[in-house]
């Protein structure tokens, strides 16, 4: 990861900008029913230990490179970014399908509640992190 | 990302590159799956889009100059 960033930084030209966006594991995602105002949490969608271990890695690259120099941080934040489904079972089978998350969603609601709703649409809503990284000149040799 | 040079590095199926291309000068998409790249160069000629390239490559060798770009995007993709 520090290569690639160390290449972004070359084909950069002094003070273009890096716009990263990846998913934010450092907050759960949520499987949540879409009602007609708003959305009824039903569940918590943990992110699998693999990808922990690479979302971890980024941040680690990211980290590096601007404290040697090639990047300062000009903006950066959290968004949500929800996923649709028209049914429980569809969500239900993106996750057994999808590998950065753990294959079953924590329920928050009982059983019946779930049964009740299931043919209502559905959104995984996961956190995603964004940074607007400035290219610096590179740093002179001594 | 008005009139400026942009690079979408993992670009995928370019949907990303393609949505940018109206508003920049001109847009590069690379990925490391050739078939996404020709999936990209497909939807691009489609949509007569002019001002983009797509290329397959690794984000750790990329095949452009120094100071080529104004902005990279990494969108999913660190």
């Amino acid at each position: 990861m520090v290569d690639a960033l160390g290449e972004i930084h070359r084909v950069l030209a002094p003070g273009g900008t890096l716009v990263d966006a990846r998913p934010d594991s450092r907050v759960p995602a949520y499987a949540e029913r879409r009602r007609p105002r708003g959305f009824q949490r039903f569940g918590v969608v943990k992110t699998s230990r693999q990808e922990l271990a690479n979302d971890r890695a980024a941040d680690n690259a990211v980290a590096r490179v601007m404290r040697e120099g090639l990047f300062l941080r000009r903006r950066g934040g959290r968004f949500w970014h929800l996923v649709p489904f028209n049914s429980l079972a569809e969500l239900r089978g993106y996750l057994s399908e999808h590998l950065r998350f753990v294959h079953r969603a924590e329920w928050v609601v009982d059983s019946a509640t779930r049964q009740r709703h299931s043919n209502d649409p559905f959104v995984i809503r996961r956190g995603v992190r964004y940074e607007l990284l400035e290219a610096l000149s590179p740093p002179r040799a001594k | 990302m008005r009139r400026k040079r942009v690079l979408d590095l993992g670009c995928g199926d370019g949907r990303f590159a393609l949505g940018v291309a109206p508003y920049a000068k001109r847009v590069d998409g690379i990925d490391p799956d050739p078939e996404a790249i020709a999936a990209a160069k497909r939807i691009a000629r489609k949509a007569g889009v002019r001002n983009v390239r797509f290329a397959a490559g690794a984000a750790q060798r990329l095949p452009y100059p120094d100071a080529t770009f104004d902005v990279v995007i990494l969108s999913w993709t660190l």
